[in-house]
């Protein structure tokens, strides 16, 4: 391990110079140490793997590709919607409205298709400008308006839940449905959305999967490597000093939710595509998922913070969970019981275990300098 | 009377040992003082005496018997009282002075199940009444200044009939006047009986003040001064004793910077001469009702700006660069005037600024010192908007070697680095970067001696060799009159005095402070006990 502390400046003849006693008793403490840093770091990964072995040798079926398929497929809306929740939480907020954004965008796109028959090109602009608006609200109301972030969203997430209804008269908006004029509807889901939802590219890839390895890309470059970033992940930490090493706070914290509301589209319309029709509520229960998985990356090896490699782990540790589950039969309304269960281990492993966080930075970044420098990777 | 002692206190944090078995002792009667750098174990010794904290090894001994603590409120049972540095930890924002000073009480088993205001109020006044202490009861703790709401801490732990009295840094955000109030106070507990301990960066006063003294470093005790005769403490020794003899800064003035040839000078260096004006504030109010200031600061100098807390030193400094709202006047950098109000637009022209409060402003927990010494200038270290992780890395350690920031790689998070080393970061990561004006607001509070030295040092270096103009703000008078070679007063919100660092600088400067003191003494009547 690479703890380094002010402590290992003693000198090593001040440490022979320790009576034994000490240094027997440092180096239980070290074990000791050595053990919580462990677990802190590599705890939640190691249950995950054992998991993972442990289905694979009861359940076969559980490693097949296809199954895999099913694994990614089922994260894929999640790790989008939680990716943009992990902006919110970048830059110290919180974004509550991330289901009823995905509700309502899945009712937006519906009545563009079915009602409006608006094509598939038009329908994609306005899911999408619709999550960008809601996360303008979000802006709106928390940089300028001053409203503390988690009420905020905590509002925005209940009128958009209600608009949802509103703007879909409290009905589902299926292809071939009666309007209120009394017509059928003239619209259709479209090849393009079926793709989305259905559809596979090169060697079976669902599409669902495409998007999310895209999103994943992009979010993580622009998170995790680009000055934007940094400078989201600096405010979040300590927002004074932030701003007086020069960065325009607000326009930052701004843009977090912009980019959140806008993840939400982009969920929205990989929602509408797998449902294949505009379903009341349709996004509810992503809020508690992202939540779960933005929340279990603070455990992923031990970083304590938001991170991009943490979501995307933690919404598949989720996924793998309900996966095998399903596959032994456990009922599904069991599951919002997991995710508990899971997000509270998470956080034990967060919170509880070892005291410090670990005292390197960039975890990515680290192996590469350290080699380059001819000093062996931690 | 009482005799409180800690023997072989050993305390280990995770792989940290930050106690090596310390052994203090405590005497009713008597004001023991602990110094040490940050770092030294100060802190941790004291949570461990006040029973915050369970020592690893060692024992506790109360007259003679051994004692454990299961918590503080365990130790407040034996009579041992804390008053923290930060005195805002103790008291409630909002409430008035009566429910803060009856915090303690409510608690307590008197305490009536129904409370009203006026009980709140009886009591208080009772409380203060017998000890000398005069605020309103009814006054809101946010209404007090630092000075009285410690008053109301102090108020409180005196009530509980404290055998022991813990003050950490007591004197911290003090003006000398009110220090000395503070002091009377502790004299007088201590003949009553009283085990005082004071743990201070200010040797001065500890030296006044205390009837003997700890001396920690590295978390042992290093040196133990008994007062003898009434004779004041050795000062020197105690410094000595902090530093350690492997530290002694001035021996690494020419050392440390042996290696700076490599300072790639910068473009604004080359065009700066020693001697023009660097950065001037015209028509400045540091007090927006107060008079207006004019401040100029020249290449290759360093310009000393002192006066007590709330003399409005922060606040002309904050309006210079930008960080708070020009009141009134105007600021230019090099004759241009400063475009763009803000302290990014202040940075963009090469002004760094070091903020007061570090741990509040400055600091990112959990980052790495590479991280701190480029998110002022991230976008010089990024590659199309991605940041160049090889030459962060490459200016973080060169910080690192260039400044004798001591505590591993670049890449270990400043939580790891002593209060000084974190220091040396914020502050040296402007030098490195070639700003041509570097402000700073109380560079070196929170910093042991080691670390002060050096960083006055490289300031002193940065202003002479390459012609940086550097202004430092700071209560302590001596602190700027070490560093500084000009030195501007300011005394609410007035430049009182100015002139050029020489032998009899501190004592002017004394005197310009002072004759505030008078005044104020004379106009609100405010100081007490001071007989």
């Amino acid at each position: 391990m690479n703890v380094q502390t002010p402590e290992s400046d003693t000198t090593l003849e001040e440490r022979s110079s320790m009576p034994a006693g000490i240094s027997r008793e440092r180096r239980h403490s070290d074990r000791k140490l050595m053990l919580s840093q462990m677990s802190l770091k590599y705890g939640l990964v190691s249950v995950f793997l054992a998991m993972m072995v442990g289905f694979w040798m009861l359940l076969p079926a559980f490693g097949s590709m296809s199954n895999i398929w099913v694994i990614l497929e089922s994260m894929a809306i999640v790790v989008v919607a939680a990716l943009g929740v992990t902006f919110s939480l970048a830059v110290g907020g919180w974004d509550l409205s991330i289901g009823s954004n995905i509700s309502f965008v899945v009712m937006v796109g519906a009545i563009f298709l079915v009602e409006f028959n608006s094509g598939a090109v038009v329908a994609l602009v306005a899911c999408l400008a619709t999550g960008l608006l809601i996360g303008g609200v979000n802006a709106l109301l928390i940089v300028k308006g001053k409203v503390p972030d988690m009420i905020a969203t905590l509002g925005t997430m209940f009128v958009f839940q209600g608009l949802a209804l509103v703007i879909a008269g409290g009905n589902n908006i299926a292809p071939g449905m009666t309007l209120a004029n009394g017509r059928t509807a003239p619209g259709a889901m479209g090849a393009v959305f079926n793709w989305i939802g259905n559809g596979t590219i090169g060697l079976g890839i669902p599409g669902l999967v495409v998007i999310l390895a895209a999103t994943v890309v992009a979010v993580f470059v622009l998170l995790e490597l680009s000055r934007f970033g940094r400078t989201m992940y600096a405010l979040g930490i300590n927002r004074e000093a932030a701003r007086l090493a020069g960065v325009p706070v607000n326009r930052y914290r701004a843009a977090a939710y912009l980019l959140s509301g806008l993840l939400g589209g982009v969920a929205g319309v990989m929602l509408l595509g797998l449902l294949g029709n505009g379903q009341v509520n349709a996004g509810s229960p992503y809020l508690l998922e992202c939540v779960a998985a933005a929340l279990i990356a603070y455990a992923f090896l031990g970083l304590k913070r938001p991170s991009v490699q943490g979501t995307v782990f933690g919404a598949l540790f989720v996924s793998v969970v309900i996966n095998g589950l399903t596959m032994f039969n456990v009922p599904y309304y069991a599951e919002d019981t997991t995710y508990g269960l899971l997000l509270m281990l998470a956080l034990i492993l967060t919170f509880s275990v070892g005291g410090r966080s670990q005292p390197t930075g960039s975890w990515l970044l680290r192996g590469r300098i350290a080699r380059r420098r001819g000093v062996p990777a931690p | 009377m009482v005799h409180f002692a800690g023997e072989g206190i050993g305390k280990i944090y995770g792989s940290a040992e930050v106690l090596h078995g310390c052994s203090v002792e405590l005497h009713g009667g008597r004001i023991t003082g602990l110094v040490g750098s940050n770092g030294a174990g100060k802190s941790t010794l004291i949570r461990i005496l006040c029973g915050a904290e369970r020592p690893s090894r060692g024992r506790l001994s109360w007259n003679g018997n051994e004692v454990s603590f299961a918590g503080p409120r365990d130790a407040k049972r034996r009579g041992i009282e804390v008053v923290h540095q930060n005195v805002a930890l103790g008291l409630l924002p909002g409430r008035s002075v009566a429910e803060n000073l009856m915090l303690d009480a409510l608690a307590g088993k008197q305490c009536p199940v129904l409370v009203s205001r006026a009980w709140f109020e009886s009591a208080a006044s009772q409380m203060l009444g017998s000890h000398l202490f005069s605020f309103d009861p009814e006054r809101s703790i946010d209404d007090l200044s630092v000075a009285e709401r410690q008053e109301v801490v102090l108020a409180r732990a005196i009530a509980q009939q404290a055998s022991v009295m813990i003050l950490d840094e007591p004197t911290a955000s003090l003006s000398e006047r009110e220090a000395g109030v503070l002091f009377e106070r502790l004299r007088h507990l201590r003949d009553q009986g009283v085990a005082v301990m004071v743990v201070s960066h200010r040797l001065g006063e500890v030296s006044q003040i205390c009837d003997s003294v700890f001396v920690l470093r590295d978390g042992v005790v290093v040196d133990r001064l008994e007062a003898r005769d009434g004779a004041l403490l050795d000062v020197g020794r105690m410094a000595m004793g902090i530093i350690g003899e492997a530290r002694v800064s001035a021996a690494r003035l020419g050392g440390g910077f042996s290696g700076s040839d490599r300072t790639a000078p910068t473009a604004v260096e080359g065009s700066t001469r020693a001697g023009e004006v660097a950065l001037e504030g015209v028509g400045i109010r540091p007090h927006p009702q107060g008079p207006e200031v004019h401040i100029s600061v020249h290449y290759g100098e360093v310009l000393g700006l002192t006066g007590l807390v709330g003399a409005g030193k922060t606040e002309l400094l904050e309006q210079l660069v930008g960080v708070r709202p020009l009141a009134s006047g105007e600021v230019s950098h090099r004759g241009q005037p400063l475009q763009g109000s803000g302290i990014a637009a202040a940075i963009a022209t090469g002004i760094g600024f070091v903020p007061e409060d570090r741990t509040r402003s400055a600091i990112f927990p959990g980052w790495s010192v590479r991280r701190h010494r480029t998110i002022p200038f991230l976008k010089r270290f990024c590659r199309h908007g991605l940041v160049h992780a090889g030459r962060e890395a490459r200016a973080g350690e060169d910080l690192m070697d260039r400044f004798d920031v001591r505590g591993g790689r670049s890449d270990i998070a400043v939580d790891f680095l002593s209060g000084g080393n974190q220091q040396k970061v914020i502050v040296t990561r402007w030098l490195a970067e070639g700003v041509d004006v570097l402000v700073l607001d109380e560079p070196f509070t929170g910093v042991d001696i080691g670390a002060r030295g050096d960083i006055g040092a490289q300031l002193r270096w940065f202003a002479r060799e390459h012609s940086k103009a550097i202004l430092v703000a700071s209560s302590d008078p001596r602190e700027v009159v070490e560093v500084a070679d000009r030195v501007m007063v300011l005394v609410d919100g007035r430049v009182a005095w100015e002139g050029p660092v020489g032998d009899d600088t501190l004592s002017s400067v004394g005197r310009a402070i002072a004759s505030t003191g008078d005044r104020e003494a004379g106009a609100t009547g405010t100081v007490e006990g001071e007989s």
